[in-house]
């Protein structure tokens, strides 16, 4: 608005000047300097003004300027900005260069100050502006497709889900943590929780890969690292912006059909389960009734066909997204700032489910004394999740298990439009109560039973997430600045789950059971991690030459845990959710609350250091060393020390270069190095341990845990080779990177002898062995790049290839469906291969291990032929085209190569399950000799085997938008408004997949009734003043 | 220079950061130098090792092995290994003595290090570092009964012996030496241990002499077993007269009778090998073949056998206190009858028939109604009716198998005993010995495994 202003009061002056002032005028021309030629279309400003004009064909330029003018300035994309001053001269030729050599890096600094220092390696920045807007509440699925080596895919579709898998290049440990390490402003945070912060606050986030980024982070940085720097204020005018954006979610498209009801009777009848077959005339009970009994029954079925519940408009709805936001910016010499609050609430796609947030953020800093500065980077976020039932389980409490188990014929509600929980049983008016009995069983009703469940029932997760960073830095000398900072992460969450006494739960349970009258269980976790780092940081040009910066520092990163919580019982049905409802225990009322918690902590303290040497802005060797002492480190060993060293040639810069003028930049990159992770190691895992215990009403100690001194972090060894390239006027760039990265000292369970009292026999040791091998590709292409006129393309290409290499003492464990072996990617599955089914028996066939068909089932016959859940290959692809003030981009991603075990149809094609629904695969169900099918028949248990796993690989359209940018000219008119943007937006549009289950991303490998991931459709409104 | 002075300054500061403690204790466990600092803490070092005790898998596997049980047909697959002898190194059930009781070795070794620091005069200490010896000793011999070879003491597959905690893999010693050690230990452990324990829930001296008698019998050692059970009988024992006896199932007898050591159970189901507790369902019915063997009147038989609602044969011995949870009891480890019992076997091997006969017939008269009075005129006729009569006292308390191993004698079952499952094992064959338990074999490098099961 300020700026408004200024404008106007300036094109006062300008007028006043015209008509009064002496006014001269400058020409010249202006060449550049790459080629010699004139350049048309450069811009040439009077500084501080708006009084302008722009080369024209031959690169001329003819300009009238006050007579107080001081100083023009002459810009074009992609060519450095140049400023000459006046000094009366009438005529001024200019040469410009290109800006490759400023467009050098974005410096990506882990410690120190910022640019001082900066991380050489495999890096990719992305920056705010690919991850505004994006209408989901967690920035890690923000980043999904965004850039290379960077694998994510979400386990969940409810708002604010911290169930998401990132992966930087790679899975590396078998048994410890995968999870990259996140900074944020310095501070490490709690990966995975990310839900209580606005990813709007963010100015860049960068995916730090290889070891010669990573090593400074030491013990924690095996899985990569992720750096996020927020905004902050910028000298000169305040902004204001203000966004609002809403829309909504709906459901994608399964796959598969579930039956209707007159098919689901049908089958029925063929498993001889349910009241399809109970009241089947093909019943052989059916011959004993009389007329009446017979035409009662007949007359029930009829009804039961008729009845078609659509379960997915019980469970499903489109949930509401808006999101509210403003911040303010600005400062001047000596302070800066950045606030902002943000409000975002989004419904999930079932009726119990959603997220409302609210975050705020103040970034300040100011100069104390000319050479001394303070800073604070804060954010207090707090949201607030409904969650549904049994999230992503096998529980018919999950309604996206339910919505698809329970069966047609089912009646959620009585007459009376109540819900009418509990079982359905046919009754004959013709028969005795006995006969009732004895002809027909009560059938559970899923459908109901778990909306019930959905009504009577919450769970719900209140997190309230603190993060700030405090900083004071001290310009020693000129090339020497000490800083430090303390930082604290710290995050309490509050889980709560009641269950209503009125529930038909808690009506169900027996005489006796504490919840008989409902529960209510409050859990409080309070996670505080704080970390106080002190570095010094230093560079000096000599010679002109040689450039040296470095930093050393010490760091002390301190983690604390305390949980507690409490079940109580004998709830009051008019009192809401709030301990006073409890009715407290008694030896005689059974409502004797339960109470449980704990408290854990662990600490670290590193000493380190990064050395860069550039030689002639040509070649840079760096190098960085960290030891880390952990207090869960074994006592044998306790310090980690770990290193890297790489080396980058800075290729367009040499004197050969000079001539190839499509070269703008191209570096070349090497490094080796190692890093840690320590995620693995339980904090007192190298202490021996003693519990308490009773004997004969005598207190004792038993042995809880026999310590492992020598239990030490495990060690990725990184290899990596690349290229970052700015081609043809930088309209082609990106990068090429290749990587070997062993992990040795893997976290593997080693048996002992029982004679060697490890309880259990079992002890995690550092045994294994993993690689990770792969490729990464990176392009970006400016395909027209006009005044009025872009286009760009853009891909990013990651490969991955697993294997294991030794795990110790064996060869091969199985986990789960899956196999652990060597020579193997991690993750493969295990399983039975299936043969088909026999058309002239109908029983399922499998294969033994040499290959013969068999129709014995025996898991002696699993055999990892069936690939893993890790995909080999994934990336994403985009592109926008603007035009004047309109943005059309789309933005893909995809995941390739990679199986998942589709547990869903090992229920929902299963006549053992014939009391729930069913798919509508089940129809073709070998029935006689001579049917050719891929269903078994009902006499033919179904078991685990090859055909329940499916490629899971995928291509989705992740995202279209289209905006538009009010033209300033139309804006000035408004006044006030600095710019204003209108969008609109859709978000998992459609995805290409053989994949037959929900979803085919997930963060496992494994699926089991997973909340889906909806599509989301926002418009939105961006506004600066 | 000033710059100077503020750098140093500064480094000074940063390395006063390198005081930040890293270690941290445990605020949910107790650390080992924080475990015991006190003689009381010791105390419950103790307690925690007998917390430790298992015991219930060598009665289990005796009776599923031997000639005692009847296959039930509501039986799911209990046992079905052990009672059919198809079992290998990597059978579960075979795997619980080895590892219950090495531990058990590992616990009180662990203690006695603990105990290596406080006074070794103090009384206390003196008590509680005999009752660790003594338990070492007896968890040592528990694995010998199981897994030796007809306990002969030059056979060199003996088991490994343990002083001391710690990461090793140890190897078999020959079985001499075992008995050696455990027959040390047992001395060592006698002077300090206490003449009584509340509820005989603790070790005395009593329970020593009787693990000695034991010992004594299985190494044929005959002196030794009559001296040590002598000796355990002056310290007051007393058999369980016929009104007492159901009591001692019940664990409602009193404080020296019969029960010489126990161990407490609060939860153990024993019950569960032949019954499932929680739904009645049977695994294992008594079998005709033991029933068979009681005269009318028996006490034992009326506290052994019972019938299930649905009237069927289910054995009761182990079946709960009254009023109190199912299958749930003491585990009573040495009985006065037992002693009884080793006296007569090891005068009929000294051939001393006379005195055998007067130990049988007094234990008999405590059981049965008007018992006909024993007296022999050979060994074989001796050594029939004491294999009778401790097959009858001894029925479901961990003795039978290992007993007729120690006979050489085979399992031969009744046909009505064994309709769908295995009738008979040969005497000596290498099943009498269980298998080391894979996992063992896998994580020890040293262990041998027993002859006949496959590597």
């Amino acid at each position: 608005m300020k700026r408004f202003f200024v404008f106007m009061a300036l094109l006062c002056c300008v007028s006043i000047g015209l008509l009064q002032a002496q006014s001269r005028t400058i020409t010249g021309t202006v060449t550049n300097k790459d080629d010699g030629f004139t350049m048309p279309g450069v811009s040439v400003l009077v500084k501080g003004t708006t009084i302008g004009t722009v080369t024209n064909i031959d690169g001329q330029y003819n300009l009238s300027v006050p007579a107080d003018a001081g100083t023009l300035v002459f810009s074009f994309i992609g060519m450095s900005s140049q400023e000459q001053v006046i000094e009366g001269r009438n005529v001024i030729n200019v040469v410009l260069e290109s800006d490759s050599k400023d467009l050098d890096e974005v410096v990506v600094t882990a410690y120190g100050s910022k640019g001082k220092v900066g991380l050489k390696g495999a890096i990719s920045v992305v920056s705010a502006k690919e991850l505004e807007q994006m209408p989901v509440a967690t920035f890690d699925q923000m980043l999904q497709g965004k850039t290379t080596g960077l694998q994510i895919s979400s386990g969940s579709g409810q708002p604010g889900s911290s169930n998401t898998k990132v992966r930087i290049r790679g899975t590396g440990s078998i048994m410890a943590s995968n999870e990259p390490l996140y900074v944020v402003d310095g501070v490490p945070i709690e990966p995975g929780v990310f839900g209580s912060l606005n990813a709007n606050d963010f100015e860049t986030v960068s995916v730090l890969k290889d070891a010669a980024s990573t090593a400074i982070y030491g013990s924690r940085a095996s899985n990569g690292v992720i750096l996020i720097t927020t905004k902050s204020g910028a000298e000169g005018t305040s902004t204001v912006n203000v966004r609002h954006q809403s829309g909504i979610s709906i459901k994608g498209v399964e796959k598969f059909d579930m039956m209707n009801s007159s098919e689901k009777l049908w089958f029925e009848q063929i498993a001889k389960k349910g009241p399809g077959w109970e009241l089947s005339p093909m019943n052989p009970n059916y011959e004993l009734l009389s007329p009446e009994a017979q035409a009662a029954q007949v007359a029930e079925l009829n009804r039961l066909r008729q009845i078609n519940t659509d379960w997915q408009d019980q469970f499903y709805r489109n949930g509401k997204t808006m999101s509210n936001e403003v911040n303010f910016s600005g400062g001047n010499k000596k302070t800066k700032y950045y606030v902002s609050y943000q409000n975002y609430y989004q419904e999930g796609l079932s009726p119990r489910s959603d997220l409302n947030r609210n975050t705020g953020r103040l970034n300040l800093d100011h100069q104390l004394f000319e050479n001394i500065r303070v800073g604070i980077n804060t954010t207090i976020g707090q949201s607030k999740i409904n969650h549904i039932e049994s999230e992503g389980g096998v529980a018919l409490s999950n309604p996206y298990a339910a919505v698809y188990l329970a069966n047609p014929w089912e009646e959620p509600y009585n007459a009376d439009g109540e819900l009418a929980a509990g079982h359905y049983r046919y009754v004959n008016p013709h028969l005795t109560e006995d006969e009732n009995n004895s002809l027909y069983n009560p059938y559970s009703k899923t459908g109901t039973n778990a909306l019930d469940m959905m009504a009577n029932s919450t769970n719900k997760e209140e997190e309230t997430k603190f993060i700030g960073a405090f900083t004071l830095e001290w310009d020693v000398l000129p090339y020497l600045t000490a800083k430090s900072q303390y930082g604290i992460d710290y995050r309490h969450s509050l889980y709560e789950r009641w269950v209503s006494p009125d529930s038909f739960y808690s009506n169900s349970l027996g005489e006796g059971a504490p919840g008989r009258d409902g529960s209510i269980s409050e859990t409080f976790s309070r996670r505080t991690a704080t970390s106080f780092t002190n570095t010094l940081d230093f560079k000096k040009v000599f010679n002109d030459i040689h450039t040296i910066s470095a930093v050393v520092g010490t760091e002390y990163l301190n983690r604390e845990y305390f949980n507690f919580g409490y079940t109580g019982y004998g709830l009051d049905p008019k009192l809401p959710e709030t301990p006073a409802t409890i009715t407290p225990g008694t030896d005689t009322n059974g409502y004797i609350p339960t109470v449980s918690g704990y408290k854990s902590e662990r600490a670290l303290f590193s000493l380190f250091s990064l050395v860069n040497y550039t030689y002639d802005g040509k070649y840079t060797f760096s190098g960085s060393l960290r030891r880390d002492g952990s207090s869960a480190f074994g006592t044998n060993n306790q310090y980690a020390v770990l290193y890297s060293a790489g080396f980058t040639w800075d290729v367009a810069r040499e004197g050969f270069m000079s001539q190839v003028d499509w070269v703008n930049n191209l570096k070349f990159r090497i490094s080796y190095g190692t890093t840690g992770n320590q995620e693995g190691i339980g904090n007192f895992e190298s202490k021996t341990l003693w519990s308490n215990t009773e004997y004969a009403g005598n207190p004792g100690y038993y042995l809880a845990q026999a310590g492992d001194p020598n239990i030490k972090w495990e060690v990725a060894h990184k290899f990596n080779v690349g290229i970052d390239y700015n081609l043809f006027n930088n309209r082609l760039n990106g990068s090429i990177d290749l990587y070997n990265d062993r992990t040795s000292d893997l976290f593997i369970q080693q048996t002992f002898s029982a004679w060697d009292g490890v309880p259990g026999n079992i002890q995690t040791t550092n045994a294994g062995e993993m690689r990770n091998r792969g490729a990464e590709l990176l392009i970006n292409y400016d395909i027209i790049r006009n005044r009025d006129l872009t286009w760009t393309v853009g891909t990013n290409l990651s490969y991955n290839a697993n294997e294991i290499t030794d795990l110790g003492q064996v060869k091969e464990f199985e986990q789960g469906t899956s196999i652990v072996r060597v020579g193997l990617p991690i993750n493969s599955h295990y399983i039975v291969q299936w043969a088909g089914v026999n058309p002239a028996t109908g029983d399922a066939m499998y294969y033994t291990k040499d290959g013969q068909v068999t129709t014995d089932y025996s898991a002696d016959n699993n055999v990892a032929d069936f690939g893993s859940s890790e995909p080999p290959f994934f990336g994403g692809f985009n592109t926008s085209v603007s035009y004047k003030g309109f943005e059309l981009s789309a933005h893909f991603t995809f995941a390739q190569g990679f199986y998942r075990f589709n547990n869903q149809s090992f229920f929902q094609e299963n006549p053992n399950f014939a009391q729930f629904n069913m798919s509508s695969n089940m129809l073709d169900i070998w029935q006689k000799p001579g049917d050719m099918t891929e269903i078994q028949g009902v006499h033919s248990q179904r078991e685990f085997s090859s055909k329940d796993i499916e490629d899971a690989s995928y291509l989705r359209f992740r995202n279209l938008m289209i905006a538009y940018n009010v033209p300033k000219t139309v804006l000035s008119k408004v006044g006030f408004i600095r710019s204003m943007r209108l969008y609109g937006q859709g978000q998992n549009l459609f995805t290409w997949t053989k994949w037959t289950g929900f979803d085919p991303e997930d963060s496992n490998n494994i699926a089991q009734y997973e909340y889906p991931t909806p599509r989301i459709f926002t418009l939105g409104l961006d506004l600066t003043f | 220079m000033k710059n100077r002075n503020i750098i140093t300054a500064f480094l000074a500061g940063m390395l006063l950061m390198s005081s930040c403690s890293l270690d941290i204790e445990p605020t949910d466990s107790i650390s080992s130098d924080k475990a015991f600092e006190t003689i009381e803490d010791l105390e419950k070092g103790l307690v925690g090792v007998m917390g430790t005790y298992g015991g219930h898998g060598i009665v289990g596997m005796s009776d599923w092995a031997s000639d005692d049980l009847r296959y039930s047909l509501s039986n799911t697959g209990q046992g079905v290994q052990v009672h059919n002898w198809t079992y290998n190194a990597s059978t579960g059930d075979l795997s619980g003595t080895w590892n219950g009781n090495a531990t058990l070795v590992d616990r009180a070794n662990r203690i006695l290090e603990v105990a290596e620091r406080f006074d070794a005069e103090d009384e206390d200490v003196k008590r509680i570092k005999a009752e660790l010896i003594f338990t070492r000793a007896y968890a040592h011999f528990e694995i010998v009964r199981l897994y030796c070879k007809n306990y002969d003491s030059n056979d060199p597959l003996g088991i490994p012996y343990k002083y001391e905690a710690g990461v090793e893999s140890p190897a078999r010693l020959p079985q001499g030496v075992v008995y050696e050690n455990i027959l040390g230990d047992i001395d060592a452990a006698l002077p300090s241990l206490p003449d009584e324990a509340e509820g005989s829930y603790f070790a005395t001296k009593a329970a020593a002499y009787a693990l000695k008698a034991r010992v004594g019998l299985y190494m044929r050692n005959w002196d030794l077993a009559i001296e040590a059970a002598d000796k355990c009988l002056e310290t007051g024992v007393r058999l369980a007269n016929r009104d007492e006896y159901t009591g001692v199932w019940d664990d409602a007898v009193t404080e020296g009778v019969e029960v010489i050591f126990k161990l407490f159970r609060e939860n153990g189901t024993l019950g569960d090998y032949y019954t499932r507790s929680s739904n009645g369902d049977i695994f294992f019915h008594p079998s005709y073949d033991l029933m068979n063997q009681y005269e009318e009147g028996d006490i034992r038989a009326l506290a052994f056998f019972g019938k299930n609602s649905g009237g069927q044969d289910v054995v009761i011995k182990h079946d709960g206190r009254p009023n109190d949870k199912p299958n749930v009891v003491d585990l009573k480890v040495f009985r006065v009858s037992e002693l009884v019992l080793i006296k007569a076997e090891a005068y009929i091997a000294k051939d001393m028939l006379d005195e055998a006969a007067s130990e049988l017939n007094n234990l008999r008269s405590q059981r049965m109604v008007n018992p006909v009075l024993l007296s022999f005129n050979t060994a074989a006729e001796a050594m029939e009716a004491l294999q009778l009569e401790r097959r009858r006292e001894l029925a479901y308390e961990g003795h039978r198998f290992y007993d007729l191993k120690r006979w050489n004698l085979g399992v031969s079952r009744l046909d009505e005993d064994s309709e769908t499952t295995a009738k008979n094992l040969p005497a000596g064959d290498y099943r009498f010995v269980f298998p080391i338990p894979q996992q063992e074999i896998f994580a020890n490098d040293n262990m041998v495994q027993n002859g006949g099961y496959t590597e």
